[in-house]
């Protein structure tokens, strides 16, 4: 009796075994197959945080540049109009803080290209604009008004590839 | 019996090479494992440290501009300090960088009173330049602030730049 079951364990215990052996190899490549799968999704995953991540955080020190651009055209005007009507239509000028004065730190426009932090281009454009016999603002027609100017800030940055542009468009005004 | 052992013995040669590709297989593979982990934690630690860095860099900017466009003279200008007076002189707001390296920010009648940092823990303003323009009709603040994140071993500066007028200063 008892031998009879030591025999029948010891013929289960083997098949189990070997059976198992047999498979493993299969087994690994599936494994194989699963791991790098999951493993390859989870690398595009991170890999897309991360490109989102950057755009984010370059997105929002664009914004900022291009706000910056704004207040300085602003600042330019306040400063004196001439330093508006003297520049051209539909030319891309770039902005410098100019030290040179101890007392009187100011933004210039230059033609001389600029690139900050090596990564942003800052530019801006200014265009004429014509208003007819109410003052109101039109596309077509009109008369020129030479105190007033349209100007367009564009901020453009390269990443992996690819360049995003932001821009941010204002009227300003001559406010003698 | 002898099936039996016929069966085991032919096996047991198969186990061996088996084994052996079993053991350079897995080795492999978790070599490939630990290397791809190890790049997938590395990259969400870069990504923390942008967005930490980039929500406080908001943060801060937003924080500075909206008190810069909101006062009409400037009380105190200095490197890592800006002091404004708001509404009619009756309102002051002060940023200053604390020992800690963070931004704070303080808003009072009398004397302006700590109202809470700008800056998220585990960053550091390295950097914060305040620069006044007199247009002669009105008054501008230029700010240059770096911010530095650190996360396990990961350090990453960046420079957030931006102008304000003070609208009251017209």
């Amino acid at each position: 009796m008892s031998k009879k079951i030591n025999n029948f364990k010891f013929l289960y215990g083997m098949t189990s075994v070997n059976y198992k052996k047999g498979s493993a190899l299969v087994e690994i490549l599936v494994a194989v197959f699963i791991f790098s799968a999951i493993l390859g999704s989870l690398i595009t995953a991170s890999s897309m945080y991360l490109r989102g991540a950057g755009d984010s955080l370059r997105s929002a020190k664009g914004a900022y540049l291009a706000q910056e651009g704004v207040e300085a055209i602003k600042i330019m005007r306040d400063t004196g109009w001439s330093n508006i009507s003297t520049l051209n239509n539909n030319t891309d000028y770039y902005l410098y803080f100019d030290t040179s004065s101890s007392t009187n730190n100011t933004w210039k426009a230059t033609s001389t290209i600029s690139t900050i932090d090596s990564i942003f281009d800052r530019t801006f454009k200014l265009y004429s604009v014509n208003r007819d016999s109410n003052g109101r603002v039109v596309l077509n027609g009109g008369t020129l008004d030479s105190n007033t100017r349209e100007v367009n800030v564009s901020v453009s940055w390269r990443l992996k590839g690819a360049t995003t542009t932001k821009v941010l468009s204002i009227y300003i005004t001559n406010m003698q | 019996m002898n099936i039996i052992s016929k069966k085991y013995n032919k096996n047991k040669a198969f186990t061996l090479i088996e084994m052996i590709i079993y053991i350079s297989l897995m080795t492999i593979i978790s070599l490939i494992m630990v290397e791809a982990l190890m790049i997938v934690l590395r990259s969400n630690k870069t990504s923390f440290t942008e967005i930490n860095i980039r929500n406080s860099g908001y943060g801060a900017m937003e924080g500075m501009l909206r008190e810069i466009y909101s006062s009409e003279s400037i009380d105190e200008i200095s490197n890592g300090v800006l002091q404004m007076k708001q509404n009619s002189d009756t309102n002051i707001v002060r940023f200053a960088t604390s020992s800690a390296s963070a931004l704070n920010f303080y808003e009072g009648a009398g004397t302006p009173i700590l109202v809470g940092p700008l800056t998220s823990k585990g960053i550091l303003v390295k950097n914060l330049i305040f620069t006044k323009i007199d247009t002669g009709k009105s008054l501008a603040i230029r700010i240059q602030m770096e911010l530095e994140a650190e996360v396990n071993g990961i350090t990453k500066n960046e420079w957030f730049y931006s102008t304000g007028i003070l609208r009251g200063s017209y």
